[in-house]
């Protein structure tokens, strides 16, 4: 049996939406918007790593060695990240690490902001010194790409995913099952099976 | 109701939880597992990616044309010169802003560089062949470093400048980089030799590691004028007459 009895409140928010089909297409909505996304904006990055090292290097921020790493290595794993999303594979984290990352990027763009830099974020390949810094819609981009992230971290579980599979046990339940510890409906029915 | 029903039910009790017990600690080993792969997974792929860029992007074993100390150097235009102030050009050849510096200053530099007054160094970048969809950056600047080893680095450099095309992304053939050489005077077995460097792209390699060093030293706009490691604003580098005089306050100094 349950260890917590869940309140009928949280029951019915739970149910509204892990279990509505509406929350299934939008989280797929989700997943593919901000997997194209990354995939996208690492794709960009791949082909001139020196362009990636100059567009990191421009935030002043870390150590040329370092640098140098995040710009051959961050690529990667924008697009890695992305593929993931997109097949639906380990949806909650992989929207959890693309939220950090867009958590870092946002930081990483608002000092540049702050200190007076005069850069472009690189965001999309490109980057460097610009006559014209697009601070604010770089942000702006950036927050509603953590707004999907975080609606996925919410709510994994949508069409078409990989995770339906069962191989990380994410595809059919959000984070409100396991705050309330919801119990697995399998080992209910073993035990009405034993009763 | 029995005593011995009511053992049954405690020990049927007991046997669900530890079912339940052994179940919650398999899932928790199980999620842990699944944590960790995807730890290793995501590491090994990104590890791969960065090992592939960092090959990509090898240039230790580049050929240095002359003049040139380390990889990812640049290359000297008088090397004679020393314990005098350094200016360090980075320039791309398609960069339309570093033809306009050039023509407004290359005589003083020439000026400079022949009495000796400052060290003058040349790191071009070649950026802007991604930009501008050729390759045009890259061969000019190993036709460059092609003309540094028959001493030639000075006159090529402005010349690829002055005959830089009016459309930006028109670019240089490589007639006309070949040509460039016969037009500062490399002849005989240099010109030669010139030639077989343009064709083979010898310094391709080096001029990547320039790229690779301007991207760390964080240029990442051409031109960038440094004067003894201290970037020059655009109204010093631009001004014969700003230049001349930033050069003799530093020796000064």
């Amino acid at each position: 049996m349950s260890t917590t009895v869940p309140d009928v409140a949280a029951d019915d928010i739970q149910r509204a939406f892990t279990g509505g089909t509406w929350q299934l297409w939008l989280s797929l909505v989700a997943r593919l918007a901000l997997g194209a996304v990354l995939i996208v904006a690492g794709g960009l990055k791949v082909g001139d790593p020196n362009e990636a090292i100059a567009a990191v290097t421009a935030y002043q921020l870390l150590p040329s060695g370092v640098a140098t790493i995040v710009g051959y290595g961050l690529p990667f794993f924008e697009i890695m990240i992305g593929i993931m999303l997109v097949v639906g594979l380990a949806t909650r984290a992989a929207a959890f690490t693309a939220g950090i990352l867009m958590v870092v990027f946002i930081a990483a763009v608002s000092s540049a902001w702050a200190r007076g830099l005069s850069i472009d974020c690189g965001c999309f390949g490109g980057g460097g010194q610009t006559a014209d810094p697009q601070y604010l819609p770089e942000i702006l981009r950036d927050l509603l790409f953590l707004g999907l992230a975080s609606w996925l971290v919410l709510f994994p579980a949508s069409r078409w995913a990989l995770d339906r599979l069962g191989l990380f046990g994410t595809g059919d339940h959000g984070l409100i099952d396991e705050l309330l510890d919801h119990e697995d409906p399998a080992d209910e029915s073993d035990g009405a099976r034993q009763r | 109701m029995s005593s011995s029903k009511d053992t049954k039910n405690s020990r049927r009790e007991q046997l669900a939880k530890e079912r339940a017990a052994s179940a919650a600690a398999d899932q928790r080993r199980r999620r842990l597992l699944t944590v960790v792969g995807g730890v290793v997974v995501v590491a090994v792929v990104v590890g791969t990616g960065i090992a592939v860029q960092t090959s990509r992007n090898d240039t230790t074993q580049a050929a240095l044309p002359a003049t040139v100390t380390e990889v990812g150097g640049p290359i000297v235009r008088n090397p004679e010169a020393t314990g005098v102030p350094v200016l360090d050009y980075w320039e791309d050849f398609q960069c339309p802003a570093c033809k306009t510096m050039e023509d407004a200053t290359a005589s003083t530099v020439d000026e400079l560089a022949t009495a000796g007054t400052a060290q003058i160094r040349y790191n071009i970048l070649s950026f802007l062949d991604g930009s501008l969809g050729n390759d045009s950056s890259s061969r000019a600047a190993n036709a460059f470093a092609c003309s540094a080893d028959a001493g030639k680095q000075g006159p090529y450099h402005n010349t690829v400048f002055a005959n830089q095309p009016a459309i930006e992304g028109d670019g240089y053939t490589d007639e006309q980089l070949l040509q460039f050489g016969v037009d500062v005077g490399i002849s005989g077995d240099a010109f030669t030799a010139f030639q077989s460097c343009l064709a083979e792209g010898t310094y391709d390699d080096y001029v990547r590691s320039v790229a690779t060093a301007g991207a760390q030293a964080g240029i990442n706009s051409t031109p960038t004028v440094l004067l003894n490691g201290v970037t020059l604003d655009n109204a010093v580098s631009f001004d014969p007459t700003a230049l001349t005089k930033a050069v003799a306050d530093a020796s000064a100094g």
